[in-house]
């Protein structure tokens, strides 16, 4: 072995070959320091986002009559956290998605929010624009980082 | 023909930047134009609380959306770069394998 790694290697064969060595051990595999691409994250964040602007956008179109009430379209809530839970349990079965895991996090507690805005009083046309595009920008930002794990394939 | 650490090193750092220049100009013009929408959304729903649109609960739970809709563009700005980063590292690592199989004038890697 030593013959062999001095015929290769010349006078200085041992040193330079224990790091070539380390080196191509450190080589042979890529390092992956956030977790891999998910479509179904992808495709489910897609959908809720659709979801939630599908809700508000009926919310404006009924806005200022007793449709648009809390009481009358508070089913909408539960059934949606049940969906970004199960999105949350998605992303938390993933390893080094933490991210993502937060970022969900963040959404249970925004969707809570706008159900507390409902409960508190009738929704202005304006106040349903401004919560519709946070929560695209919200959800944008989630696909966003769900579609940059995609190596190799940016 | 030896492997010259110097070389190799070079040649990983060549690789990096050159990832490097690839990837963070994607990612600050992504915050730029996030950073646009999210004071565009404060300025609105200052709006709103001053026109009395809003009563004192909406307001806050409206800016805590805001304040989590922030939160979660940062995390996408903070994911982007450790990509950015694992990119650099692995284009480092690719230089490597190149500088050692031409060294030793065989695909070793």
């Amino acid at each position: 072995m030593r013959r062999a790694v001095r015929r290769v290697f010349g006078g200085r064969g041992d040193r330079l070959a224990a790091i070539a060595l380390i080196i191509g051990m450190a080589s042979g595999c890529a390092i992956r320091l956030v977790s891999n691409y998910d479509e179904q994250i992808d495709k489910g964040a897609t959908d809720l986002q659709k979801e939630v602007d599908t809700f508000l956008t009926d919310l404006e179109t009924k806005a200022g009559t007793p449709e648009a009430s809390y009481d009358m379209a508070k089913a909408f809530y539960p059934r949606y956290l049940v969906d970004l839970r199960a999105l949350q349990v998605r992303a938390h079965a993933q390893p080094k998605n933490e991210l993502t895991e937060k970022q969900l996090d963040l959404m249970m507690d925004s969707v809570e929010q706008l159900r507390r805005q409902h409960q508190a009083g009738p929704l202005a046309k304006a106040v349903i624009d401004v919560n519709r595009n946070l929560f695209s920008q919200a959800w944008g930002a989630i696909v966003k980082l769900e579609l940059a794990k995609k190596r190799g394939e940016r | 023909m030896a492997l010259d650490p110097s070389q190799i090193a070079a040649a990983m750092l060549k690789a990096a930047k050159h990832s490097l220049a690839s990837d963070w100009p994607k990612a600050r013009a992504y915050t730029e134009q996030e950073f646009k929408r999210l004071a565009q959304s404060l300025a609105d729903i200052g709006t709103l609380v001053a026109a009395g649109t809003v009563n004192e609960q909406q307001a806050r739970a409206l800016v805590q959306i805001h304040k989590n809709t922030t939160l979660t563009v940062m995390l996408t700005i903070e994911g982007l770069g450790i990509i950015a980063v694992e990119n650099a590292i692995n284009a480092a690592l690719a230089a490597v394998t190149t500088a050692v199989n031409k060294a030793v004038g065989l695909t070793v890697l």
